[in-house]
């Protein structure tokens, strides 16, 4: 009863938070929600969201995954184009999870707003998943919680919590399949876990690789080794549970490509409405294409870029995850949990290595790291494993609240001003030259400019942006510190139980 | 049952070498057949030269070992000997390469080997073997005439022997290992590093092993005892070195000459430090950036990281004799050699996006690759835990870069500042030369990839090598060469530096004009009394 209670309180006070960076601005009553205007710090700001949020609509509006000319150019550039038909770019399972929350949105007047509801309901739920993801190294509910809690507001994840992007999904899918692979293998399970591979891909393909480690995991675990080498029968519910994904993967590739097997991305962005520049990019000679957009020449920049530039740095953005990896290195030590801990390196080095190696690591323009969303999940599992180890340790504690601090601040900058922070490349040949780090963000916020609905709604009558995203950080880290102080008080009086440990 | 499985598992592991063997030969000569079929084997311009050294021991108009000459270690071309006289062997490349695919079989099985003693299981052994082996830059060096694999293969077997003896103080393994150093040392110039570096480290270890002396009776006896064994592993290690210095003395009159000589490397880089691309000499920080660069794009990152992580488990491992650390750590010895050499302005290396826009050289970093494959396959010897992420990562980034053809010594072959595309030059000479009587005056020293690319016998051509050839041609060139190859206005180039000068030159017409060369032929009324036929007899 009492994890019900503590439960639903952080799933309140966290989608309170969360209602605080949703994306809008005042109109009649609410912008966005019939006017698809690409404005700066606006939902629709990013071709990202628009493209499938552009499939949402057709699908509920007109039922059909094809675009009319109005929301193909609303998608370009992230469109492409066959039989003289329009359609996303992107996979398209973001889309069709949104659909039933756009047309309830419909229904209400609201659907845009009811739309991006679906990506902020799921990183709601990834509290819970990063924070059962933690608890198997069997560190107290109230640590757990926490890192669930890092993730979402100390990440650049938070960016990305009001947005018809994939990485809440995403994110959601693995961290759903490591608990799942975690399980015993009954047909129920595979099912389960066959789906979420088959979802997975419809939502996002590189999520097929970092669900490889986890897939070959389960895998191992049907194999009988006592005496021939053989597959346990209950492996055929795992393809049972991914076919029908997979069938309506192909049923509408063949839709949009003509092809069961080719992927809209493959065949190219359409040029009918893209802009002159864009255009002359695609007529530039490509070269012999690799099956593949990795190349491992990519390598060493693309790792900079990543971890640790002011680019996209995962820990110049969120430097909180470094106790992430102080965890994992402890996990390794204690011994708690081996097949989780080398789940959870293997998903993490995946995803490294693929976006290192990929020719666009900045996720074109964008907050912080997205393309790492799933790898902050993932440290801030561990993270709760440092906390759990170190939490009596002032000079952890004094550490732990300053990169906590900062990285809460930097990314509540982000959430509620502009995903749109162009690579240094990009920013430095732009005629109106602006920052490529988060000092983008900052001079929005100087220039009280945000995309905070409720403060363009209510707050800013109160209060200039800057004040709003200091209150807003502050909040955040109070509600963290309030769980990490009950922790320690619970520990304290269980120490003086003379059971403890006995339990 | 049990007893049956164990000794299965005791005689499949004791048969891994061969297995070994055989798999990297398969995949040596698959690899070769690759590049052999798209060209590239030849396309490094230093490969060629290569060819050429060896094929002027055994043809040419003076041919002899005095025609191994001082610009590049002699081993390499010694070892061409026995089958470079035959035409494809010559032109294909393989004459050069069988050298290298050798070499790269026996570093593989090294590198397992080393691992085994290192007490890394079968896991470990076959991960470090793998990382050797899935890498598309030393698959391509290994398919050609270039001397990195036949380095690899001498300082490996070197450092191999050195762990063994730092193991058992068997004075056959010292003896073993000091014969590789002396090969090494006859490869190339990183091999005198690491016979400074293991005789240093066979004398620290004589003096400090209680096993070797008791140092509570005397240290004086311990001191002499070392002195003894640094003497004897020395003698035959410093062979090479002494060898080629006397080399240099008796065919040159300088024993400096390959350091100080025209054609010395120091000699390009005096050029390349005045021209202002000599950017690392002076400076350690830029120096280490561009061989960590090179490092990382010839080895990969993800190899690079396993191999640091590795060597700093291995010097913290606790179950690791300090001895075994001790004498791993001359696996480091590429690393010291080349950041040292950068700095000190002996070696050059560009790195695209670090100093221009080109390449060279870059191949250097592949040097430390059998040592990251050690260190890697002990890390994943160590880590039980991760070790299915660690290979699999691997495994999909050794994909990755096989299908995005990653392949930077290709890049620094083809489009870097080493590669030549002399094929107008060498095509014209083919065309118009190869039925005609007559020589071609040309300066091996510029021009060797020309002489290889045209395809005609080496007899047809007068260089440096050639003695009293080359000095009669170019002080009285219309009487011996009919075609003069060389740089025009280029003092560079030994051929214009004479014959410009010579009152014979005007009797020449410029017939050909190309990037890397020109062509000039002897004017028809002269012709009828140029000599065609090699009258000079055999020289001394």
């Amino acid at each position: 009863m009492k994890k019900i209670i503590l439960n639903t309180t952080i799933a309140l006070i966290s989608f309170f938070l969360l209602l605080l960076i949703v994306r809008g601005d005042s109109g009649n009553p609410i912008y966005f929600q019939s006017e698809l205007d690409t404005k700066l710090g606006g939902p629709f700001e990013t071709s990202g969201n628009n493209s499938r949020y552009a499939l949402t609509k057709a699908l509920v509006d007109q039922k059909t995954i094809f675009f009319d000319e109005k929301l193909a150019k609303f998608a370009s550039p992230d469109l492409v184009e066959h039989d003289g038909k329009f359609a996303t770019i992107f996979t398209p399972g973001v889309s069709f999870i949104a659909a039933p929350f756009y047309y309830v949105g419909s229904i209400l007047g609201y659907p845009q707003l009811l739309t991006y509801l679906s990506t902020t309901l799921f990183a709601l739920l990834n509290i819970f998943l990063v924070a059962s993801v933690a608890r198997k190294f069997n560190v107290n509910i109230n640590l757990s919680i926490i890192s669930g809690l890092i993730f979402v507001f100390a990440t650049s994840a938070l960016s990305y919590a009001n947005s018809l992007t994939q990485h809440h999904f995403s994110t959601a899918i693995i961290l759903l399949a490591i608990l799942n692979a975690l399980q015993k293998r009954t047909i129920l399970n595979n099912l389960f876990f066959g789906a979420l591979v088959g979802i997975g891909a419809l939502v996002d393909i590189p999520n097929l690789f970092f669900l490889a480690p986890v897939g070959i995991y389960v895998l191992t675990k049907h194999i009988n080794l006592s005496s021939k080498l053989k597959l346990k029968p209950v492996f055929i519910s795992l393809i049972a549970g991914v076919i029908p994904f997979i069938i309506l993967f192909a049923f509408y590739n063949k839709q949009t490509t003509g092809s069961y097997t080719t992927l809209s991305q493959s065949i190219g962005r359409s040029s009918t409405f893209a802009s002159e520049e864009t255009k002359l990019i695609e007529k530039m000679p490509q070269g012999d294409r690799p099956l593949l957009p990795f190349n491992t020449r990519n390598q060493l920049d693309g790792l900079y870029i990543l971890t640790i530039s002011n680019e996209r740095g995962i820990f110049y953005y969120s430097p909180i995850l470094i106790l992430g990896v102080l965890g994992l290195i402890l996990a390794y030590r204690a011994k708690t949990n081996n097949d989780l801990l080398s789940l959870i390196i293997s998903i993490i080095l995946v995803n490294l290595t693929l976006y290192s190696m990929f020719n666009d690591p900045w996720g074109g323009w964008a907050f912080g790291p997205r393309y790492l969303i799933p790898t902050s999940a993932l440290l801030s599992t561990a993270l709760a494993v440092s906390l759990s180890r170190f939490n009596k340790n002032l000079l952890f504690n004094s550490l732990f609240f300053g990169l906590l601090l900062y990285s809460i601040l930097v990314n509540t900058l982000g959430a509620t001003t502009t995903s749109l922070v162009p690579p240094k490349v990009e920013a430095q040949n732009l005629s109106t030259q602006i920052p490529y780090t988060y000092e983008y963000n900052f001079q929005l916020a100087e220039k009280n400019t945000s995309s905070s609905l409720i403060y363009n709604l209510i707050a800013n009558k109160y209060l200039d942006v800057k004040t709003y995203i200091f209150i807003l950080g502050i909040l955040i880290l109070a509600s963290i510190n309030l769980i990490y102080n009950a922790s320690f008080i619970k520990n304290l009086v269980l120490r003086k139980d003379k059971n403890y440990g006995k339990r | 049952m049990e007893k049956d499985k164990l000794f299965s598992f005791f005689k499949f592991s004791k048969l891994m070498t061969i297995y070994i063997t055989y798999i990297l030969s398969l995949i040596s000569i698959v690899s070769f057949l690759v590049f052999y079929s798209n060209g590239l084997g030849l396309a490094y311009n230093d490969a060629r030269s290569h060819l050429d050294i060896g094929r002027r021991v055994v043809e040419g108009l003076k041919p002899g070992l005095a025609q191994l000459g001082s610009v590049w270690l002699p081993l390499p071309h010694i070892l061409m000997i026995p089958t470079i006289w035959i035409d494809f062997m010559w032109h294909s490349g393989l004459s050069g390469a069988m050298v290298s695919m050798v070499s790269f079989v026996a570093t593989g099985v090294l590198i397992y080997q080393f691992l085994k003693h290192l007490n890394v299981g079968l896991t470990g052994r076959i991960f470090g073997v793998l990382v050797f082996v899935l890498n598309i830059n030393i698959l391509y060096l290994q398919s050609t005439a270039m001397t990195e694999l036949l380095l690899l293969a001498t300082m490996t077997a070197s450092v191999y022997y050195l762990l063994l003896w730092h193991k058992d103080l068997k004075i056959v393994n010292l003896i073993k290992s000091s014969f590789f150093v002396m090969l090494s040392t006859l490869v190339r110039y990183d091999g005198w590093f690491l016979f400074l570096f293991s005789a240093g480290l066979v004398f620290l270890q004589a003096l400090t092993n209680s096993n070797f002396s008791n140092i509570k009776k005397s240290l004086v006896l311990n001191y002499k005892k070392s002195e003894g064994t640094f003497i004897l592993y020395s003698s035959l290690a410093a062979l090479g070195i002494f060898l080629w210095f006397l080399w240099n003395l008796l065919i040159f009159k300088d024993p400096f000459y390959f350091a100080f000589g025209p054609y010395s490397a120091h000699a390009q880089q005096t050029q390349l430090e005045g021209a202002g691309e000599l950017i690392t000499k002076g400076n350690l920080i830029l120096s280490t950036q561009h061989y960590l660069y090179a490092l990382i794009y010839n080895s990969n990152i993800y190899v690079t990281i396993l191999g640091l992580f590795g060597a700093v488990t291995l010097w913290l491992d606790n179950k690791t004799k300090s001895s075994v650390k001790f004498a791993s750590s001359a696996l480091t010895v590429p690393l010291i050699f080349n950041i040292v050499a950068l700095y000190l302005g002996h070696s050059v290396l560009f790195i695209q996006g670090l100093s221009g826009n080109t390449w060279f050289n870059v191949r250097y970093g592949v040097m430390l690759l059998p040592s990251l494959a050690i260190f890697a396959g002990f890390l994943v010897h160590k880590l039980k835990v991760l070790r299915p992420a660690l290979i699999g990562i691997f495994l999909f980034t050794a994909f990755i870069q096989f299908q995005s053809a990653d392949a930077v010594t290709i890049d620094d072959a083809r489009v870097g500042s080493s590669q030549k595309n002399v094929t107008e030059v060498s095509g014209w000479l083919a065309q118009n030369a190869k039925d005609k009587e007559g020589f071609v005056l040309i300066s091996a020293a510029s021009h060797d990839a020309i002489i290889f690319s045209s395809g005609l016998p080496m007899s047809k051509f007068i260089h440096e090598g050639t003695g009293k050839y080359w000095e009669s041609a170019t002080t009285n060139p219309e009487r011996w060469a009919r075609w003069i190859i060389m740089r025009t206005h280029d003092d560079n180039d030994a051929v214009w530096k004479t014959v410009s000068k010579t009152p014979d030159f005007q009797n020449y017409n410029l017939v050909a004009k190309y990037p890397f060369a020109d062509i000039y032929e002897l004017k028809d009324e002269f012709v009828p009394n140029v000599h065609t036929k090699p009258v000079l007899g055999k020289q001394k």
